[in-house]
Formats: C-alpha cells, structure tokens, sequence
C-alpha cells in the first residue's frame, strides 16, 4: 500500500471513530440516571413547578432525538454546555484541571517510561544476572501493588512524617492555597506539591515499560543480525545501543505513545488521595453529580486523545518500519 | 571536560543565589483555611443548594434577622433589622433596619435591596426560599430603613419572635442589571457580610477577603482574620494529614468517625461531635401503590409491600430498631437518639417534640413481635418469615442503603438482624444516591436510608411529608420520599403557618410530629454530628451554635468567623510554600545534570573507540 494511501485510510478511520463516540457518549449518560432527582433532593421549596422548571433549564424535557441533534450541533460548535452542579460553562470546568494532570502525569509518565526502558534494556542485556533477578522481583512488585496504598504510605512517611522519616512535603493538592505565589515562587510551590504524586505514579508504572523493554530486547538478541555484529568485531556496548535497542524500542514505543494518550484521563485514585485538582477527579465527581454535560466533555476528550495517540502510533510505526507499510 | 563541568557547577550555584534572593516573602495577611470534604455545587445563591454553599453565603450576605448562636434566637443586636411590628389584623409586618448600611463596593444599603430581593425570590419561584415566603404577597418600601411583609393570610411566621425567613438579601444594583441571574457566578461578589468572595475554583477552593464596607463594626462585630479560605478536599485521610501537618487550621464536617478519632491523640489538635440539625432515617414506603388521590394529581406506581403500607406493621418494625445501638456502633457515639424530624435546637424555641414515655416505641424485640402478632402478621407457613394477611406471601422487605454514605451501610446489618429477629425478611441493596432517588420517584422500593438536613425553623421539614410533596408519578421528583399522605396533617400544616401567635404555631406542630410518630412513616434512626477537628495553637475564639456543642464555625451566621483570632502575634495563618526550599531544588536539579553529562560524555568517549 502506498505511503499517502496508508495515511489517508489511518486518519479516516480515527474520524469515523470519534465520530461513534462522540454519538455513544450521549447515550451513555442518560443511562446512568436521572440528573434532576439528585440535584432536587433536600431543596426547601420544591413544587412541580419548579421540578419542571429545572427539568427545561437543562433542556430534558425535549425528546431524546432532539436533546442529541442540540447536543452534536453544540459540540461541533465547541460550546460543551453548562455543567449540572458547577452550574459554569463545561469548557471553564474542563480547562481549570487539564494542566495539572497534564503536567503531573504527563511527567510521570516520561519519567517511568525513561526509567522503565533503561532498566529494561540492563535487564534484559544481563539476562538471569542477580540484577536482572532483582530488577524483576522489583519492578512486578512495584507494578502490582495498588498505587493508592502506596500514596498512602508514602503521605504518612514524607508529609506527615512518621518515626525518623521527616515531614518534607506537602500533604496534597496543587500549590498553597492563598499564598498568593508569582512566578518562580510560585513553579517551586507546584513542585513542591508534585514530588510526592510524581514519586508514586512513576515507581507504580515503571514495570509496565521494563517488562515490555525486557522482553523485547531479548527476542531481539536472538536475532540474526546480532550474530552478525558480534560476527564483525563490533564491541558489546555498539551491538546493543547501535542495532539491538533501536529494533528492540519498537514494542515499546507503540505502548509509550498509547500511554500518552491516557494522560489526559488522570489516574483517579491519586489525584484522590493527594487532592490533586485533575480530570481523572473531575470525573469521579460528575459521575457521582450525574453531572451528564461535563461527563460528555470530558469522554469525548479522553476518546480524542486515545484516538490521537493511536493514529500517531501507527504513523508513526509505520515510518519507523517499512514492513508495515509493505504490508 | 572539565571546563564543562566547572561551567555547570558555576551556573548551578549563580542560579541557586538568585533563587533564594528572588523568591518573594507571602504577603502578610491573617488567612484561616477550613477543609470540607465536598466541592460547592455553585456560589450563586439563586442556585446552588449544598450545606457548604449556604456557609459561603452566610459569611458574604445578611439575613433579615441573623440566627443568634446561643441557641438560633433572633440576634436584633447584631442583624440589619433592629425591630419588628405586626399589625392587628397579623396581615402587616414593619421591619426597621439599620441606617448607614453599606454594601462592599460602597453603594448603600436599603430597605429597597430587601424588598426587591425577597420579591424577585417569590416571583420566579427560587427553590431554596420558596418555602419561606409561601405566605408573602408582596414586600413594600417604605423608606430606605423600613419595608414591610404583606401576607396572604394572619400568621406569626413573619413577627420576628423567631427566624423564619432564612433568605440572604442580595444587592439590587448588581443583580437587577443580569439578563440571566442564575448564570452568574458572583465572584467575585459584591455582599454585605463581613467577608466577601474574591477568588474561587471549582472543586478546589473558595477565597474570602474582608468586606472593607462591613455595616457590623459599627455594633462591634470586627474580624481579625484578613483572609478564609474554604479548601475542598476529596479523600478524608488526606484533609487529616493536612490538619495534622498544619497546612489548614480547621476541618468542618468530616463523616468518618474512625479518622477523627486518630486525630484526638495527635498534638495540638482538638476534636468535637458539633451538635447539629440533621438527621438519619429509615424512610418507608408508606403506599406509593396503593394510595387513593385526596388531593389530586397522584397515579399510584410502583412495586411497594402492602405490609409497610399498614401503620401497625411500620410501628412494630419501630420497636425493633435500636437507636442507642446505632449511635454507639455506627456513629462511635457522635449522634443521639432521634424520635422527631424536627431537631432539638429548632425554633421557635420549645418546638422539638418527645414522645411522652406511655407512648414511646421504645426497643423490645418481644413486643414488636407480639405487635406483628396481633396485627396480623403470622409466620403461617413455619418458615421464619412473617406473611402478609392480605396477600398470604412472606413479608421480605427491599431496603435500599447508600455507597456515598457509609454510615447506611453499617447501619444496614443491625436493622437486618433485629427484623429477622421478629419474622421480617430483609434484602439489602447499596445503590448510589442519584439511583436511590429515582427508584424512589418510580415508587419501587419498600424503605431507604437517607437523612435530611433541615433549616432551624421546622417548616421546610414538616412540609416534606404533605401529599403534594409526593413524587406524583414514575420520573417526576418529589420531596415526600415516604410518599406519607394524611388529609389531618396537611390540614395542620396549613394552619401552623396561619398561627396568629408563636405559642399556637408550636403546639400544632408538637400535633404534627405526634402524628408522624404514631404513623411512621420515617422509623426516625439518629441526629448524626458534625465531625469537626482545629489546630489549637492556630486560631481561637470559636464561638459554638447552638451553645455549648454546636457547630464551632457557627456557619448559619458569620459570629465565630468574626470573632476568631490568632492565638498569638504571628501565631496563625500566614501561608508559605510547604516542601523543600527553592535553592535546595535548583542544587538537586543541578548536580542530576552533572551526573548525566558526565554519563553522556563518558558513553561518547566508549562510542569514539567503537568506531576505531
């Protein structure tokens, strides 16, 4: 197939699929429950009237055809609508918690995957070493444990401060509030807040990618081309970073940009228990708030950037190694 | 190399001077920051509707008459109405305000801002303070200190003897001009209280700086607090550490009892049960299937037992529940027993009623049983479970509990081993609330397990249980979860609005929660607490509402946020960067970049060999 060929079909495909999510995540939510129920209850005054009223506000009271032909219109607009509970534009909701999980986890994820591969790569060059053996044990243990406890853990011995550990960070959230900080004072207080989070979501995740590197690299090793290289004279060191890593990085690479497009959806149970202002909170609340305008927002941006990063990928992939294009 | 390395090094140290030289001190101002363990659902008080919302708004607004804290009795001292007349015919009420009031952006305060606020309330039906102004047919200026409530019929709920009207007065200039008032933010707003919204995001915090036009110095109510701060937090394991580590002065309201408990033994922490108005209850589904239509309007639906229809049934299930129980297990003994929806420190003052001791249901599995009994209810077929005279099935009752409060789930154990105890069949389900409350509005359960938070004055409460609070109809709300419908009580409602004197509103309401006591419609479980937790060496002066165990923010009024101060000079509140100081970050980062070039170099030297 040819290269443009190959390209066009890729980008069509992730049309079209934005465009199934985009007509799936409003069905989705009106699934789940009845909005008006839940922001009524406990309300002084409630009549019928008012039962009406707030059903009209939030535009529930259309047939569900129209809701979803109001809704597709809105959207392609860009205007993602009132939120249910914050009762502020979708957008302004949205856009307060994008940069504190892109910056959070977004680093995090670069420094597992970083630290992931090059663990990986020793691992898996020094193969049934007592390094290799150790490295394993810990990064499946690491990976496995649940990243919350672990934030749990690390909160008591390096915020609140237990035994001879010292409290040197902050509890949580994202910097401190009322402080008032500009500037480079103000970058200091965010990374202050993010050392402990950052910690835990990368040590939690840096398996994911060694185990991928590992593998690889050793299926990569056994290759002809590496006898080949050794055959030639080439040292060790020039073998694995000159022929055996590149071919071995692929694997890797595809998971890495996938992973990349789940940044944006957070990781709930961190940004929980450190108060972490993100999206991945946003939506365990408005989930919670049946808060069905927000919730769309948000899906339809984490559906994006899935299918962003996918395509990327491919592209990607596809440039990197010409077999798939031939394919 | 070397001469690389030297230059990193030298960078590294330059940068770490300027780090510390540049990094600016925090202004100095007094800032007390409160967690809460829920994000404000909206600051605009047309709209939003959570407790933590009418805290915000009780420290940036007025009410005609503040709620005192000793125990919510009109505080005249200290609201912008100094007195209140009533007409002969209790048709008229002259309120006489303050003169010389201001709002915060300097414009005057007046008998107009009232009027017009209390009228736009009544006229577009605003759901927190429709209740309150059922009765009102119009608010008049007289002049800029003096307006007067007109009422549709002779009533004493607008005399001033008690708060009724628990509405906040917004400043006409500004929301008159708004094309769409319920999509403004109000922040940063413009009110009259002592404090006044400047900053806010959603989820995270809310920022209140002093209102510099506030009318209460003049009657001596001056903070000493610059700056408060309302810090949301969503894990209550992380609001602790935070107290702990005193990154905040003041936890209010948190729901588990077990992490409160950890933080009595921690330093220079104090810990309290704040008696509040709420409570917990076992709501049951008193015939949303059966029911008849008094009052019109109502279609029978759903799939409730005819058993929790019958009052005697629902009496006998009362006698089997153990609220001292509940309160030391569940609650870790932060709550009381409750037999009333009306709460013990509501007013008027006097208006709690208790079941006289002849008539309590008290807890005696025994005679619940003999109750069931002589009711009816019989184990005929001999397999444990009581059957239902009229249909001859087993009675097994389908009790909803909720995930987001725990204290339902706990609480859901006991209940269910007390009823087996007399022959009543559980199934237990945990569903969220937003699913709770549509199963309820579809009439498809037999009880939940909520609770209510209600005003102090017990109208809003009462009225709950009217029939045309009922959900009418599968999908369409309604307040009356228990779907109770009595022609008598609607009728008293009705007339304790159209009392004439104090004393008469309160004995028909004591009629009123005996009638709910006998009917149970709600098997009334506790008056839950809230858990509250401060720095002791922060800040002082809390003043609780109602005394003495009251809630130490005292949040239906801004008295003990205007009184608190810190405990000594420099003491409290002034906020800096918690974590490891700016030039110790810019010599880690350094050094981490002296070690990777060092690597990098020393690969290149490894690589240059390969290639020879």
């Amino acid at each position: 197939m040819s290269t443009r060929r190959y390209l066009i079909s890729k980008v069509l495909q992730a049309v079209l699929t934005l465009a199934f999510v985009l007509a799936f995540n409003f069905f989705l939510f009106r699934g789940v429950g009845d909005p008006v129920t839940q922001l009524l209850r406990g309300h002084s005054g409630i009549s019928r009237e008012s039962v009406l009223q707030l059903q009209h506000q939030l535009g529930l009271d259309l047939p569900l055809p129209q809701q979803f032909v109001h809704y597709v219109k809105e959207t392609l607009e860009g205007h993602l609508g009132y939120s249910y509970f914050y009762n502020i534009p979708v957008s302004r909701v949205i856009a307060q918690r994008i940069w504190p999980t892109v910056l959070l986890i977004g680093l995090s994820t670069f420094a597992s995957t970083a630290l992931g591969i090059w663990i990986g790569i020793a691992q898996g060059w020094r193969r049934g070493s007592r390094y290799d053996q150790g490295m394993l044990g810990f990064t499946l243990f690491t990976y496995s444990m649940p990243e919350f406890w672990f934030g749990l853990l690390v909160i008591m011995a390096f915020a609140v401060g237990v035994g001879p550990f010292p409290a040197l960070f902050p509890t949580g959230g994202y910097e401190s509030t009322g402080a008032g900080f500009t500037g480079f004072a103000h970058a200091i207080d965010v990374v202050n807040h993010m050392v402990l989070p950052f910690f835990v979501l990368t040590l939690s995740y840096l398996g994911e990618y060694s185990l991928i590197m590992r593998s690889s690299l050793l299926e990569t090793l056994g290759e002809d081309f590496i006898i080949t290289a050794r055959a030639k004279g080439l040292r060790e060191n020039r073998v694995l970073y000159g022929h055996a890593v590149p071919n071995a990085l692929l694997p890797t690479m595809t998971v890495t940009i996938l992973q990349l497009g789940f940044v944006l959806s957070g990781v709930i149970t961190i940004e929980l228990i450190f108060n972490w202002p993100g999206l991945g909170l946003l939506t365990s609340t408005a989930v919670d708030a049946r808060d069905f305008p927000v919730l769309q927002g948000l899906f339809l941006l984490f559906s994006a950037s899935v299918i962003v990063a996918n395509l990327v990928a491919d592209l990607l992939y596809s440039y990197l190694d010409p077999r798939v294009r031939a394919g | 190399m070397a001469t690389v390395v030297a230059m990193i090094a030298t960078t590294g140290m330059a940068a770490s001077a300027l780090a510390q030289s540049a990094t600016p001190t925090p202004k100095e101002k007094t800032t007390f920051i409160y967690g809460v363990n829920q994000p404000n659902s909206s600051l605009n008080p047309l709209v939003g509707f959570l407790g933590i919302d009418y805290n915000i708004w009780g420290m940036e607004y007025n009410l005609p008459i503040e709620f005192g804290t000793k125990d919510f009795s009109p505080d005249y001292a200290h609201s912008i109405v100094t007195s209140v007349d009533t007409s002969s015919d209790n048709l008229t009420f002259t309120y006489h305000m303050r003169s010389g009031l201001k709002w915060s952006d300097g414009q005057p305060f007046t008998a107009n801002d009232v009027a017009w606020t209390l009228n736009y309330y009544k006229e577009h039906s605003i759901s927190n303070y429709a209740a309150d102004l059922a009765l009102v047919k119009e608010v008049s200026v007289v002049d800029d200190t003096t307006f007067e409530i007109h009422s549709t019929k002779p009533t004493s709920i607008y005399n001033g003897e008690s708060v009724f009207m628990y509405d906040f007065i917004l400043p006409e200039h500004i929301w008159s001009t708004l094309d769409e008032p319920k999509k403004f933010e109000d922040v940063p707003a413009v009110g009259s209280g002592p404090f006044i919204v400047t900053k806010s995001k959603a989820g995270d915090f809310v920022q209140l700086e002093r209102n510099p036009n506030y009318w209460g110095t003049q009657v001596g109510l001056t903070p000493h607090v610059d700056v408060i701060i309302e810090k949301i937090f969503n894990d209550e394991n992380q609001m602790a550490a935070a107290l702990q580590r005193g990154e905040i002065d003041f936890i209010w309201a948190m729901s588990s009892a077990n992490i409160l408990n950890s933080l009595k033994t921690k330093p220079n922490i104090q810990t309290h049960g704040a008696v509040q108005p709420s409570f917990e209850e076992l709501a049951l589904n008193t015939g949303s299937a059966f029911q008849t239509n008094p009052t019109g309007g109502f279609e029978p639906h759903g799939n409730g037992s005819h058993a929790v229809a019958d009052p005697a049934f629902r009496r006998a299930l009362r006698q089997a529940v153990d609220n001292q129980t509940l309160v030391d297990k569940v609650l870790l003994g932060y709550g009381e027993p409750a037999d009333s929806p009306v709460q013990i420190s509501a007013v008027p003052v006097g208006v709690h009623w208790d079941p006289p001791p002849d008539q309590a249901l008290t807890f005696d599995l025994d005679k619940a049983r003999a109750d069931l009994e002589a009711a009816g209810y019989v184990d005929t077929d001999g397999d444990g479970i009581v059957n239902d005279p009229k249909t001859g099935e087993n009675v097994v009752l389908h009790y909803y509990t909720r995930t987001p409060d725990q204290n339902t789930i706990k609480t859901a154990p006991f209940v269910e081993s007390w009823w087996k105890q007399i022959g009543v069949g559980v199934k237990i389900e945990a569903v969220s609330n937003s699913k709770a409350s549509s199963i309820n509005v579809a009439g498809n359960l037999d009880l939940y397990d909520w609770g209510w938070y209600p005003n102090p004055d017990p109208n809003y409460i009462l009225g709950i249980f009217t029939c045309e609070q009922r959900s009418p109809k599968p999908g369409v709300y309604g307040n009356n979860d228990s779907y109770f419908c009595d022609p008598e009580y609607d009728k008293l409602y009705e007339q304790q609005l159209t009392a004439t004197s104090t004393q008469e509103r309160i004995d028909i309401i004591h009629r009123m929660q005996q009638i709910l006591y006998e009917q149970q419609p709600y098997i009334m479980l506790y008056y839950d607490q809230n858990l509250e937790a401060w720095r002791t060496d922060r800040f002082t002066g809390y003043i609780p509402q109602p005394s003495p165990n009251g809630d130490m923010l005292a949040f239906y009024g801004p008295f003990s946020i205007i009184n608190i101060r810190p405990v000594a000079a420099g003491a409290g509140g002034t906020t800096k960067s918690e974590g490891i100081p700016g030039w110790v970050w810019i010599g880690i980062v350094g050094g981490l970049i002296i070690v990777i070039a060092g690597i990098m170099l020393g690969r290149r030297r490894v690589s240059d060999e390969d290639r020879a």
